[in-house]
């Protein structure tokens, strides 16, 4: 057998290179421009801002004097960790970075190149337009045969805090969700029956599929005002969508559980086929932003230029 | 034509996970008495394979397969984040801490030593109760570690007692209950979901009769 030699490998890197350039032209085209943050950031600050998030998985490094460091386990709270301490008001920044990721695998660590943009600043529904069409069209581009998975961060959240729960329900109830496991869903929530809310979680899993039947589902269920805006936001997503005819390959799922935890609005996953990743990830995050000083209104995703880049290649072109 | 891909576990599980699929009319193609490891039922369009219980979750967690039936003993081990879309309610049984029959456990050892198939079950389950412990990973015959001293205790799946019970064990401590699971992989269940969900609403249909 033949393992790879230098030539393949300077092969696989090129086509990297025309495949990050090419989609760079993409998001230039749409106004958005190069952000670099820094590859180390403070072990200490990203844990108090990232409370929830997966804490063995990152790579720590220890310096001179004693303190850890980490190296970014995403590049979105590293960018907005640069970005808002110095924020001014009514700035709209629209930008996009290209750089690796950090995480513990096992026992090496893994480096992850990811690539991604994010709009600060820009508060309107049409900001959710414009970044969901960009999510589609660079999809599109790749493959006939993709889905765009939309969901609502504000409506799930909505709607768990009718239960006031503690700490601990909530990451039970949300691993649930996040497993689609409806029945050990059913025997976790029995206690919360007479809650008026209880009908609308225990059915959320089902809350799935062509987005337009979801939407219409949920419209005379238990909503409160959060769960409410949550429900205009898609609404006012899916008509655009109807417009420009992207509703085919779009499907909604209103028990999409993030791992990072942060989004507040709408929430993207773009899946292909012939991947077992999710290729594009993001949604809308105005609250996370505030862990960093105050409110700004932010959506953006990020997508995996390793994993894209392993299904398209297939050897030997440039 | 983008086939439905069925991983099933050969054995026990698989034989009434074929039960259950043929009683809705799918995967007559299945002969699990050949030799044979991929069958395709053509007519609605899905490929079964037939793995080892152990690698069940890995097929479908690594999207070679988009669904797949496996107890939850080996889901809990795999700690897989993959769909968990039905309970199936056949094949009960319980996750159990057993140790030899009348036994005391030795209060002068720090640490309690487990024997068991199922290590990360086992550690996550003492870890939330505070009990520290050794593990000793086996492979097989588990319930011969008490008696031969190389544990203190073992965990391990309880159907009905009969080989504790032939070996002087008893079960000190039921952990969970544990039965078969419908799981799908995170993205092939997107692409295929009218077809899976069509699937477990034969099967609810079933159940309810």
């Amino acid at each position: 057998m033949k393992f790879t030699n230098i030539k393949d490998e300077m092969s696989y890197s090129s086509k990297r290179y025309k495949l990050k350039n090419e989609i760079e032209r993409m998001v230039v085209d749409k106004g958005y421009m190069n952000f670099e943050p820094e590859v180390v950031g403070d072990y200490d600050k990203y844990v108090s801002i990232n409370s929830r998030s997966n804490r063995n998985s990152t790579v720590k490094v220890i310096n001179a004097n004693g303190r850890i460091s980490i190296l970014r386990p995403d590049i979105t709270s590293n960018l907005l960790t640069n970005l808002l301490p110095k924020w001014e008001d009514g700035l709209k920044l629209k930008l996009f970075y290209y750089g690796k990721i950090f995480k513990q695998a096992g026992i090496s660590v893994k480096e992850i190149r990811q690539m991604g943009i994010e709009c600060l600043g820009i508060d309107t529904i049409d900001a959710d337009k414009e970044v969901i069409m960009l999510a589609n069209d660079i999809m599109r581009r790749y493959r006939d045969k993709y889905i765009m998975e939309i969901g609502s961060s504000e409506y799930l959240k909505g709607l768990l805090q009718e239960f006031y729960l503690s700490e601990e329900e909530y990451s039970k109830i949300m691993y649930y969700l996040d497993r689609k496991n409806k029945q050990e869903l059913k025997g976790y929530i029995k206690n919360f029956k007479d809650n008026d809310a209880y009908d609308v979680l225990l059915n959320l899993i089902d809350l799935k599929g062509d987005m337009k039947e979801v939407l219409e589902k949920i419209e005379n269920g238990f909503m409160n005002d959060r769960m409410k805006r949550g429900l205009d936001e898609l609404k006012e997503i899916y008509g655009f969508l109807e417009e420009n005819n992207f509703t085919k390959n779009v499907i909604c799922d209103l028990s999409m559980v993030s791992s990072l935890g942060y989004y507040s609005g709408v929430t993207l996953r773009g899946y292909f086929r012939d991947s077992n990743r999710e290729i594009i990830k993001g949604g809308r995050y105005d609250t996370y932003t505030e862990r960093f000083g105050e409110v700004i209104p932010a959506i953006g995703f990020s997508i995996e230029i390793d994993e894209l880049l392993k299904i398209l290649y297939k050897g030997g072109e440039i | 034509m983008d086939y439905l891909t069925v991983a099933f576990a050969k054995g026990r599980l698989g034989e009434q996970s074929t039960e259950l699929f043929n009683k809705i009319g799918i995967g007559h193609c299945l002969d699990l008495d050949s030799r044979k490891l991929v069958f395709i039922d053509e007519e609605n369009k899905i490929k079964f394979m037939l793995l080892k219980n152990s690698d069940v979750v890995t097929y479908v967690d690594n999207g070679v397969a988009d669904i797949g039936i496996v107890g939850k003993d080996m889901l809990q081990e795999s700690r897989s984040d993959v769909y968990q879309l039905y309970n199936l309610n056949f094949g009960y049984c319980n996750m159990s801490i057993a140790g030899m029959k009348g036994a005391e456990v030795d209060k002068n050892k720090s640490r309690l030593r487990v024997a068991t198939k199922f290590v990360n079950s086992a550690k996550d389950y003492f870890e939330a109760k505070g009990q520290k412990i050794e593990i000793i990973k086996l492979n097989g015959s588990v319930e011969l570690a008490p008696v031969l001293g190389l544990s203190d205790v073992i965990v391990d799946i309880v159907e009905t007692g009969n080989t504790l019970r032939a070996n002087g064990l008893e079960v000190y401590e039921e952990m969970y209950s544990i039965n078969p699971l419908l799981i799908a992989n995170r993205i092939g269940y997107k692409f295929k979901m009218n077809q899976v969900d069509e699937i477990i609403g034969k099967i609810k249909n079933l159940e309810e009769a």
